[in-house]
């Protein structure tokens, strides 16, 4: 009898500690890190079923000298938080006007990419590549542009304020990554990420990816405005999307190398 | 051969070197003051937000990168500003705080947000592009201006130029673009030091034309490839460029255009493309013109001193008998990719003659008839690709491979594995087959049988780049290496975009061989390196 008080004592001890974080939420808040962070990876990567857009991308080196990067996007889902396709087909910088991607990217393997250069008619195959490594000479990540893997991170709830959830996100594995944690800032209403913080060893931000601009389109909240800063080197790159579509219609079968010959205007216009 | 070629050598003697300096000196001059001039340009926009208290750097130099003729305008800004006053270092426009990295994000998305925000609207309306959905067509405009030196740092008795080239080049691009159907132009025009004259290549003048989700059709002059290999090509017969692969042109020159029309059908996960040249369009083989080669038929090096050169092969006659047909069936299941591939013309280049030796009929290099039949195969593996391609070259002319005027029949087979083995760090490496059928007939009939090459001729391949300060600058190496004809062709490259339309690319294109009638051993009196600025708009 004695024992069993004492066990009750201590559960409901637990259970005052745990939740005085959201103590001051509201009732209906997600008490599980995963799940946000799962939303959160919907919401973001995977609105509708397909989608387009025209995204351009401004760099900005510490020295202060600048880049521009311009490219359509196409997607289309098979299955929310699972496989993918893209095609991205560049307009500039001048150089590489009609350069296009064609990625499928799976959730549980790694995607399989084609690259076309149009000097040469050549549609080349990339093998896999480090995720978190430049994405065209941008300060964004391949990892940035089409999302990661939940399950690649142990997530921690640290706070829920009246907006936002503030998750701590832990890498299970620590190869390939460079960053020791990084910190998700997610609104309530939409789930997608206002702020994501990247923590090295010692303990220092040092990355940062911020959401300047938030529109709804078509009934889905959409980032239109990203900044992503290098606060090592004090370089940053702004990102701007525009004439976003969702759930245009966009057939499976315009994601194949003839495609990254002859773009399909019918989608990307 | 014929006597007249020594007639247009003549006007190439030791002036063109002089010439070329000048042609090559003219443009690097050109394109060093419209570099200095852009980055001026952007210094002083830099300079200008600085001192309107802006945060961040820079709200003027995308507005100068939509340019449409880049050199002159820049010119005038500079001496503008140079006109206006002091011109502050670029630098000093970052913000302490954003530097120390633990600034209130939200101030800094307020500070620098309105002024490089606001140039994406403008961005847009220089564009017109995408966001208008109701526009029927599109139209692009772009192209470069390019300087290349390349001069030669091995002595050759057999050529006269001091330049494998030496030449100044303007391209431009225009597309139409419309839902269902596009056109398409793409030409240069250049200046040559090494041969003293002008040229102008149209590279694509296509039109294309989509027929729902299983038909299009591009018809025109324009570049095709296909196949598997990294500049090693088996199944893909389209006329490449080898001149411009030896001395330092981008990339995309080792291709030639074709005036071809290109059909493709899709059939759910299975294309077909099938594509036709109605007259026959070899490579632009190395001629001794401007590349010295081994002419078997001289038993020596020959380049543009020798009074056979340039070779002229006799082509096939223009009738449509004689055009070209490349086919291709492709497909994947899952992530593997299966392609079979059919070709029926002749072989791209000439070395199949019109006739025996004979003192009163010499014999004319010719193009002998071809059928090609190959597969590939192409999947993930390790974290890698691999590559398995073969071809059978079917000399039909010669099956019984004892008539020494016309090539033997040959298998072709490739295997290659590329992956990244850093963070962009890439290594792909091939293993390339040729063997050559019915080889003890060629061998005894042979009218030079010391110098063909082996049965079995085996070439290596590595190809190792890296990318460095955020993808602007690349390393690379691409070495040919053949352990049976001991000879090897390194390619070594650093291309580096210095700001954004202007890139310089330095390299080297290093031929060495123990014997003189092997395939790149035959080519090492052409070693040379280069240097190439490209100004894109």
């Amino acid at each position: 009898m004695r024992t069993l008080t004492k066990t009750w004592l201590v559960a409901v001890a637990a259970a005052i500690l745990l939740s005085t974080p959201t103590m001051s939420a509201e009732a209906g808040d997600l008490k599980d890190a995963s799940e946000i962070v799962n939303r959160t990876n919907t919401a973001q990567y995977y609105a509708a079923n397909d989608g387009r857009a025209l995204v351009r991308m401004k760099i900005v080196d510490s020295k202060g000298r600048s880049q521009r990067r311009q490219f359509a996007v196409l997607r289309r889902d098979k299955a929310d938080g699972g496989d993918q396709n893209y095609l991205v087909v560049f307009d500039q910088p001048a150089d590489v006007r009609g350069t296009a991607f064609l990625v499928k990217k799976h959730a549980k393997k790694d995607d399989d990419r084609w690259l076309y250069m149009p000097g040469l008619d050549l549609v080349k195959r990339i093998a896999a590549s480090d995720e978190r490594t430049s994405f065209v000479g941008t300060h964004f990540f391949y990892e940035d542009i089409s999302g990661r893997q939940p399950e690649e991170d142990k997530h921690q709830l640290l706070e829920t304020t009246d907006t936002e959830y503030v998750v701590k996100s832990t890498p299970k594995s620590s190869s390939g990554v460079e960053f020791a944690h990084y910190t998700l800032y997610v609104n309530k209403k939409t789930f997608l990420p206002s702020k994501i913080e990247y923590v090295n060893a010692q303990g220092k931000v040092y990355r940062r990816i911020e959401t300047v601009k938030v529109d709804t389109v078509k009934g889905h909240p959409t980032i239109t405005r990203l900044k992503v800063s290098d606060l090592e080197s004090g370089g940053y790159t702004l990102s701007d999307v525009s004439n976003v579509d969702y759930d245009m219609g966009i057939p499976d079968d315009i994601f194949v190398e003839g495609s990254l010959r002859n773009p399909p205007q019918k989608w990307l216009r | 051969m014929k006597p007249t070629i020594c007639t247009t050598k003549q006007c190439r003697g030791g002036v063109p070197s002089l010439r070329c300096l000048a042609v090559a000196a003219l443009v690097f001059v050109a394109l060093a003051f419209a570099s200095g001039a852009f980055a001026q340009a952007e210094q002083d926009a830099a300079a200008a937000v600085t001192e309107e208290g802006a945060g961040e750097s820079d709200a003027g130099p995308s507005t100068d990168a939509e340019g449409e003729a880049p050199a002159e305008p820049r010119a005038e800004e500079t001496l503008q500003a140079e006109a206006e006053g002091p011109v502050d270092a670029a630098e000093s426009a970052q913000t302490p705080e954003e530097l120390a990295g633990d600034v209130e994000p939200t101030d800094e998305t307020a500070d620098s947000g309105d002024e490089d925000w606001g140039e994406f609207d403008d961005w847009e309306e220089e564009d017109g592009g995408g966001d208008s959905g109701a526009k029927a067509w599109d139209f692009q405009l772009g192209g470069f201006v390019e300087g290349l030196i390349a001069p030669r740092v091995v002595r050759s008795s057999a050529s006269a130029s001091e330049f494998a080239a030496a030449e100044a080049r303007f391209r431009l691009n225009l597309e139409a673009t419309h839902e269902i159907a596009s056109a398409r132009f793409r030409g240069d025009v250049y200046a040559d030091g090494v041969e003293s004259r002008v040229w102008f290549d149209i590279r694509d003048a296509s039109i294309f034309v989509r027929g729902g989700n299983w038909f299009s059709m591009r018809f025109g002059r324009q570049v095709l490839t296909w196949g598997t290999g990294d500049f090693l090509f088996l199944n893909d017969l389209f006329p490449k460029d080898f001149n411009s692969f030896f001395i330092g042109r981008a990339d995309e020159y080792l291709k030639a255009p074709s005036n071809s029309v290109q059909t493709t059908f899709m059939m759910k996960k299975v294309g077909l493309d099938l594509i036709w040249t109605p007259i026959f369009e070899p490579d632009r083989f190395i001629n001794g013109e401007r590349l010295s080669f081994f002419n078997p038929l001289i038993g020596e090096i020959q380049g543009d001193r020798s009074p056979f050169s340039p070779i002229q092969p006799l082509f096939p006659d223009k009738r449509l008998r004689n055009g070209t047909i490349h086919g291709r069936l492709y497909g994947s299941a899952g992530p593997v990719e299966l392609a079979a591939y059919g070709y029926a013309g002749f072989w791209p280049q000439p070395i199949a003659l019109t006739g025996l030796p004979d003192p009163t009929n010499p014999p004319q290099l010719t193009y002998a008839r071809l059928a090609v039949y190959g597969a590939s195969v192409r999947a993930p593996l390790g974290g890698g690709l691999i590559n398995i391609e073969g071809a059978f070259y079917d000399s039909f002319d010669d099956r019984a491979g004892a008539d020494p005027t016309t090539p033997n029949s040959q298998f072709r087979g490739l295997a290659g594995y590329e992956r990244e083995l850093f963070p962009k760090f890439q290594m792909g490496l091939q293993y390339y087959l040729e063997y050559t059928l019915k080889y003890d007939e060629l061998k005894s009939n042979s009218l030079w049988p010391a110098y063909e090459q082996h049965e079995f001729r085996h070439l290596l391949t590595l190809r190792l780049t890296q990318f460095l300060v955020m993808d602007n600058l690349e390393l690379s190496v691409f070495t040919f290496f053949s352990p049976d004809e001991l000879d090897t062709y390194i390619r070594p490259r650093i291309t580096y975009k210095i700001i954004e339309p202007l890139a310089i690319v330095v390299g080297a294109n290093l031929m060495f061989g123990r014997h003189d009638y092997t395939f790149f051993g035959q080519l090492k009196e052409n070693t040379n390196v280069y240097a190439r600025l490209r100004y894109s708009f």
